[in-house]
Order: C-alpha cells, then sequence, then structure tokens
C-alpha cells in the first residue's frame, strides 16, 4: 500500500521546465532519405520518460526506376534496431521487424525499447525485390517528463488503500475480540479492551509501513527527477568594444567537462548553430555560427561571435551543438541587445579580432501578422527574387500532420533559380513558435544533426564498440549525398523539408538557401490548427 | 467439506502453482504477457478464495441459522467465521494492490499489447547470482518468518469460529 500522495508535490514546476534536446518542444524525429534503392521516409516518437518504447513509422517508396512496391510476399520487409552510441551493434539488441499497416501499403511500424537515456543510431534496413540496404537516423533521448497521476486515479486509489486500511483494523479487532470465544459467548469488555488495544498497535505499524512506503517512493522520485534532462547552463555577454558588438556565450554547468561529457564535434562544418529571434514579434533574424576564443579550445565552453546590425530588443537565442556522443542538443537563453552603435558602421569581425564567416545571416522582416490573408505564399528576397511556399491552398495546417515545407526559388520573371549547398545542406529551415516554445532546425533530410548521423553511422560501420571517446574520433565535415530527386529539385530551384508541427499555434519560418554564392532566407507565417 | 471451503482451497493452491509457473516463466521464456496461463491462474485463483469467502458471509449474514450465526465474529455488520473474513481482505489486496502496482511501476509504459521481440525476452531473464549476503539476508528471513509462523499458528490454534 502506497499513498499516492507521495506522488503529488513539485509538479507544476517541473511541468513548467523548458526542455530542449536538438529541439525545443518539438521532440519528433524526421528523416528523408534512401534506403539502398528505396526512398524513405522516417518518423520517429521518441518517449517523454526513459525507460519506454519509441514509436518508428517508415514509408517506403518504390525506386525510382523499378518495379512498384510488391504486395504479399513480394513486398518490402523493413527492419529498426537501437544501436546506442557506446554500446555499438554488437550490444545492441536483434532487429525488430515492423509491421506492414494494414490498407497503407508501403508504411511500416515497429516500437523500440529503449532502457537508457543516451543516444542512439535507429538502423532502418530496407529489403525487396529491388534489392536491399540500410539507413542510419540518429535520435538523442531522455526523460524529459515526469507522469502525472490523474485525478481520478489518485481518488480510485486513495479509497482503496482507505478501505484496505480499515478492513484489517476491523479483522485484528474482530479476531483479538470474539474468535477465540466459544459460540454464542458474548465478549466481555477486557476482551474489548484487548482488541482496542490490538486494534491501535496495528494502526501504528501500518502507518509506519506507509510513511516508509512515502519516503520509499520520494527517494525514487528524486532520482528520476536527477536524471531529468535540463539543457547546459548557457550565459551570455555582449562586448560592445568599438563599433562592431561581439556576442560571448559560455556553458556554465558543473556537468560540462564532468563525468559522461564528450566534446562538440563541427555539424555541418560548425561547432555551433547560434539563432537569436526578436521577442515578441519574430521580426529580426540570424543564422550565426561563434567559434572559440582564439587561442582557446572548444572543450573551454567559451565562444564568441560578432553580431550584424540587428535591432535593439530582447532576442530569444538557441545554440545547436552536437556532441561527440552524437547527443544533439538546443542551448537556449534570452539576451538584450541595446541599439546599434551610432554612427552605422559596416560590419567588420576583424575590428573584433574575429574571422567574418561568410556563412553567417541575419534576415529583418515585418513583425508576424497573424491574420490570414498575411499567411502569404510568397516572401521577397534579396536581389528582387521570391521565394515560394508550394503549399496547397485548401487544408489549413494541421499539428501531427504534414507540413508540407517545400518552397521554390524564382527570379522575377518567373524562372527557377538554380540552388547550391548552403554548409552542405540544400537549405536550412528554422521553425519557431510566436512563444518561442517550440524551436527547431531543419534540413532536407528531416530534423536529424547530421554530425551525429555520421559519428554513429561511421562508429556502426566500423562495428567497434570499444572505440573511446576522443578527438581523434572526429569525423569529417559530413555532406550529405543528395538523391537524384532532389538534386533535380535543386536544379528547378526548390526544396523540401520533412515536418509535421507538434503543437498548434502561430509558427514563423525561416527557409535558407544559397544561389550564386549568396544567403537568400525566405520568411513565412502560419497558424496552425488543432487536430480532430 | 462445504462447497466455499473446497473452493478456497482449490483457488489458493492455484495461486501457489501460478507463482511457481510464473517464476520458472521469467526464468526460460523472459518477458510475458498478462495473458499468460501462469498469470491466470494466480488472479482467478485469487478471486475465487475472495469470491467463495464473500458468498459464506452473504449467507450467514442473511440466511444464516441462530446456531451457524453464533459461530461468527461481526465485520461492519456483517457475520461470517474469522477465516472468510481474512480470505474477502486478503482477495481484495491482492487485487487491489496489484492494480496499484501497475502505475507505480509503470506498467502503463510498457503496454502489455507490445509484441515481446527476442530482445526483450534476453533482457527480462532473471538471473541474479546468489552469493553470501543473500544467503544470510534468507537465513534471517527463514528464522524471523518460522517464529512468526509459530506464534501465529499457535494462536490460530485457540481461534474458535
Amino acid at each position: 500500500m502506497k499513498l499516492p500522495a507521495s506522488r503529488r508535490g513539485a509538479l507544476p514546476v517541473l511541468a513548467a521546465a523548458l526542455v530542449s534536446l536538438g529541439h525545443v518542444g518539438s521532440p519528433n524525429v524526421f528523416f528523408e532519405g534512401t534506403a539502398g534503392p528505396y526512398p524513405v521516409h522516417i518518423v520517429i516518437r521518441p518517449p517523454a520518460v526513459i525507460p519506454a518504447l519509441a514509436e518508428i513509422a517508415v514509408r517506403v517508396r518504390p525506386p525510382d526506376a523499378g518495379p512498384g512496391l510488391g504486395r504479399g510476399p513480394g513486398r518490402p520487409r523493413v527492419t529498426a534496431q537501437p544501436v546506442q552510441w557506446d554500446a555499438g551493434p554488437f550490444g545492441a539488441p536483434p532487429p525488430e521487424t515492423a509491421r506492414q499497416v494494414r490498407g497503407e501499403p508501403g508504411l511500416f511500424t515497429a516500437s523500440l525499447l529503449l532502457m537508457t537515456a543516451s543516444s542512439y543510431d535507429i538502423r532502418v534496413a530496407v529489403s525487396g525485390p529491388a534489392g536491399g540496404g540500410t539507413v542510419a537516423v540518429p535520435i538523442s533521448t531522455t526523460a524529459s517528463r515526469r507522469l502525472e497521476m490523474r485525478s481520478g486515479m489518485t481518488v480510485g486509489l486513495l479509497a482503496m488503500a482507505t478501505l484496505l486500511f480499515a478492513g484489517l483494523l476491523t479483522l485484528v479487532g474482530a479476531g483479538v475480540r470474539e474468535s477465540v470465544l466459544a459460540p454464542g459467548v458474548r465478549p466481555l469488555p477486557r476482551d474489548r479492551r484487548r482488541a482496542r488495544v490490538a486494534m491501535a498497535a496495528t494502526a501504528a505499524v501500518l502507518a509506519a509501513l506507509l510513511l516508509a512506503g512515502r519516503s520509499w517512493w520520494n527517494r525514487i522520485d528524486a532520482a528520476y527527477r536527477q536524471r531529468l534532462y535540463r539543457p547546459y547552463h548557457l550565459v551570455t555577454g555582449l562586448q560592445p568594444d568599438g563599433p562592431q558588438r561581439v556576442l560571448r556565450l559560455t556553458i556554465a554547468d558543473p556537468r560540462w567537462r564532468g563525468p559522461g561529457w564528450t566534446p562538440l564535434v563541427p555539424d555541418h562544418g560548425k561547432l555551433m548553430h547560434l539563432f537569436l529571434i526578436r521577442k515578441p514579434g519574430l521580426d529580426a533574424f540570424a543564422h550565426l555560427h561563434p567559434v572559440p576564443a582564439p587561442g582557446a579550445p572548444a572543450d573551454d565552453g567559451a565562444f564568441r561571435v560578432a553580431l550584424p546590425r540587428l535591432p535593439a530588443g530582447v532576442y530569444h537565442l538557441y545554440a545547436d551543438v552536437t556532441e561527440e556522443s552524437g547527443f544533439a542538443e538546443t542551448l537556449t537563453a534570452a539576451v538584450t541587445l541595446p541599439a546599434p552603435p551610432q554612427p552605422p558602421a559596416p560590419f567588420d569581425p576583424q575590428r573584433a579580432g574575429l574571422q567574418a564567416d561568410p556563412d553567417d545571416s541575419a534576415r529583418l522582416a515585418a513583425p508576424v501578422a497573424w491574420r490570414p490573408p498575411a499567411e502569404a505564399t510568397v516572401s521577397p528576397l534579396d536581389g528582387g527574387l521570391t521565394m515560394t511556399w508550394l503549399r496547397p491552398v485548401a487544408p489549413r495546417l494541421i499539428a501531427g500532420r504534414d507540413a508540407a515545407l517545400r518552397f521554390a526559388v524564382r527570379t522575377p520573371d518567373g524562372r527557377p533559380v538554380p540552388l547550391e549547398t548552403y554548409m552542405g545542406m540544400l537549405g536550412h529551415a528554422v521553425v519557431c513558435r510566436a512563444d518561442g516554445q517550440v524551436f527547431v532546425h531543419l534540413h532536407p533530410q528531416g530534423t536529424v544533426s547530421m554530425a551525429a548521423q555520421a559519428l554513429l553511422g561511421g562508429r556502426a560501420g566500423r562495428g567497434n564498440a570499444k572505440t573511446p571517446p576522443g578527438h581523434a574520433a572526429m569525423p569529417m565535415m559530413p555532406m550529405m549525398p543528395m538523391t537524384p530527386a532532389s538534386a533535380t529539385a535543386a536544379g528547378r530551384g526548390e526544396v523540401a523539408f520533412p515536418y509535421e508541427f507538434p503543437e498548434p499555434g502561430r509558427y514563423r519560418i525561416w527557409v535558407q538557401v544559397k544561389s550564386a554564392g549568396q544567403v537568400l532566407t525566405g520568411v513565412f507565417d502560419v497558424e496552425v490548427g488543432r487536430g480532430a | 467439506m462445504p462447497w466455499p471451503l473446497a473452493v478456497a482451497v482449490l483457488g489458493s493452491a492455484a495461486v501457489v502453482v501460478g507463482l511457481l509457473w510464473d517464476i520458472s516463466w521469467h526464468a526460460s521464456i523472459g518477458r510475458d504477457s498478462f495473458w499468460t496461463p501462469a498469470h491466470l491462474a494466480i488472479y482467478l485463483g485469487g478471486l475465487a478464495c475472495g469470491l467463495s469467502a464473500g458468498w459464506v458471509a452473504l449467507a450467514t449474514t442473511f440466511a444464516g441459522t441462530p446456531e451457524r450465526r453464533a459461530e461468527t465474529v461481526c465485520f461492519w455488520g456483517f457475520r461470517a467465521p474469522l477465516g472468510a473474513w481474512v480470505a474477502i481482505w486478503g482477495s481484495s489486496e491482492f487485487l487491489l494492490s496489484r492494480y496499484a502496482r501497475n502505475w507505480f511501476f509503470a506498467a502503463d509504459q510498457w503496454t502489455y499489447r507490445a509484441r515481446p521481440g527476442a530482445w526483450r525476452h534476453r533482457y527480462w531473464l532473471d538471473g541474479d547470482g546468489f552469493g553470501p549476503r543473500a544467503a544470510a539476508v534468507s537465513l534471517l528471513l527463514a528464522v524471523v518468518s518460522a517464529r512468526l509462523g509459530l506464534a501465529w499458528g499457535g494462536w490460530l490454534s485457540r481461534v474458535r469460529r
């Protein structure tokens, strides 16, 4: 008998805790790629408590040149296997065979048991008449919330516990008072007194047991809360020396370089992708790449970046980093920028002793306007170009359904603009909800960190479970091989991102592509509705 | 032997057999579901004990002869032999606390519908070592529980209704 009351307490505080993990508030993992000859679209829904089951859905499309997906014995076979980063394939469970969803040819689902909070490489293998292949999708899992007891359950369990408690006291009383008397004999006052003493002693023992149970449960709960994910604490500082402002970011957290820590690795060539988005209108946006202070290793956790000319205000700050374990996370903070120095000086990071990074970019736009007519599907770009959101006109976007994030870049006279890769990617999309509580950085390959994929895939490929973490294992900057379909789309000036909005709300999306050496940023607003 | 007593004896036997069966299931097969025969034996056995004792309580309270009622103890206005109340309380605790535990041990997160894969079978194989510490603890528990059992038996020999 354990009183559920011990389960309550600090819940409201925890429920409000901001959780981030390679994203903020957008836990599902989307991946677009190929497994052998088969194009696959993979969605992984990690559990919020650990250990628990992660749901994986794999949509297999027919190969571009080849027979369609067979039915019956000819249909593809799909397996999924979670490989923990420091266990390797030999320490991994055998692959689970995914079941085909009835009535949905090509859609396969499985549930994977994740026992520990860690980073995993979910290896999805597809084999069929057209051949076979494996694709690795990295995911980072950690316990991010505490389960709450429904109030009906609390009341029910308390009622049952009270019933059992009172029942046991009555039982002891009846046993001591009457059961030892001959049939028909009425209990004497002495028997009644004895029964009361026995009942009091039983009540004391039961109460002690309940208190012990409560303290046991509180210990379990405290241990779980210790394991709940918290991103590294990030301290920001502004260095306004001279006309060029420099933002300093320091990871100030006892867990940094603590036990279990692994160093940061570059994700598409950058140790940190920093996004600054001005509150509350989300009108100013910058995508920057802070670097360690000159002469200091990245392990110090101190980064600096020259700020472009951003207007004064309070900014949401999201810093995407990937650890060598493949654990990708988003560190968050808020930073207040004063008005830029006057008179306006040209952007010159060298004045602050920093190298200019041609991949840094910033975009100013009107504050978000949410009335449906403002959900413009065309965003003007520099040089008279436009970016169009190729979204279906009729249906409203619904949380938890495909967001249809497809964009096309056109010249003023409507001709397609060929796209180049920008930091190894055909495009980057940043999705942010108006309140800043949902943030995610997408690529055409999905939500996954490319560095994590390269690291985990590389380890899995070597089949070495014992590779010790160390800088020697740092991979080359991973370049995503483009599928023929996406290469054709790039020639047409189109880019697409697999994604589902996690929750209803008002979102702004920044889509960044590169053409003729220029970073182009399109801005789109959308209101996402609640599913039926 | 009155039939409620026979049902209670068979039910108790089913619980004991089911427990042993369940332990060997975990040791040899691994992860189980709610619907294994071992679990059914445990739950139905416990339920049978409680229901037959409940029938005794209802029959004695509402249709018992004065002689029969004189051989009972009073429990919240109802009358039945002490043994029936022990069976009813034990059966209730047995069924209710397992329901509660499902929540506390997050069984609702594991979903019994999840098909146990080969890895889960392997992961759940119970194989804890039996060392000197375990031996000492079990010896202590054996002595204490034997003493308690003897004292309990001594008291039970005095029970007359």
